[in-house]
């Protein structure tokens, strides 16, 4: 079956989910490979932690993926998302589609992933030498609407 | 009427609780559910940013009423990829 949105603990067997997307029907696949690297805020990274509210991610993934297969008449996709400890240098998302023309799967990853990032219910910290934080996406919103009277000591 | 309160990464870290039930009047709203969960748990009040809020899965405003059994959660700006 050429479609699958997975969150899971293990690492990201890439070459299994490359077979898994091939059909008759599309010329084209994309694929994405999300990966955990250093960087200025965190040189001394050494794994990020991942959680999801996974009932809740799965569903946004799904209505997500269904969307733009319809937009973009994709024939399969393959969106996996790990969990828990992931190292510095492997895989923390794979996200693939297949669709009849690159245009359309080119265009449908993009779309994806950037709704993954912005809405689906998984955090991540870093974890380094000198201990951890929390870190959100600069494209993730945080709460909106009036501020809430019981929030009032929270810097909001 | 009694609501739980899912809570996770930096919201579970802060309170130490994956989940809260908290006793709420009925319809109260997600401002109601942060007031009441903020008193429980002090340590959200120095949160410094405002959490989205989910009712049963699904995102709300902080105005949504709430009913007995459902299942509230307020999250984290996310940070998946």
């Amino acid at each position: 079956m050429n479609r699958r949105i997975l969150l899971q603990q293990e690492p990201i067997d890439i070459s299994y989910f490359t077979w898994l997307l091939g059909d008759e029907s599309s010329g084209a696949q994309v694929w994405f490979v999300g990966t955990v690297r250093k960087d200025a805020d965190c040189e001394d990274l050494l794994y990020l932690e991942y959680e999801a509210y996974e009932q809740m991610a799965l569903e946004i993934l799904e209505e997500i993926v269904l969307e733009a297969a319809g937009r973009w008449q994709l024939a399969g996709w393959v969106v996996v998302h790990r969990l828990g400890r992931v190292p510095v240098g492997e895989a923390s998302l794979l996200l693939g589609v297949s669709a009849p023309h690159r245009a359309e799967a080119f265009e449908a990853c993009r779309y994806l992933l950037e709704r993954l990032k912005a809405e689906v219910p998984i955090w991540k910290k870093e974890v380094g030498e000198g201990g951890g934080r929390w870190k959100a996406n600069p494209e993730a919103p945080s709460g909106e609407g009036t501020a809430p009277s019981g929030a009032e000591g929270a810097g909001l | 009427m009694k609501v739980t309160v899912r809570l996770f990464a930096e919201l579970r870290e802060r309170t130490g609780r994956s989940s809260v039930i908290l006793d709420v009047p009925e319809g109260a709203s997600g401002t109601e559910l942060w007031r009441c969960l903020s008193q429980t748990c002090p340590a959200l009040t120095t949160l410094g940013y405002r959490p989205l809020l989910a009712k049963n899965g699904h995102y709300v405003s902080w105005g949504e009423p709430f009913e007995e059994g459902d299942e509230a959660a307020f999250l984290a700006p996310v940070g998946g990829g």
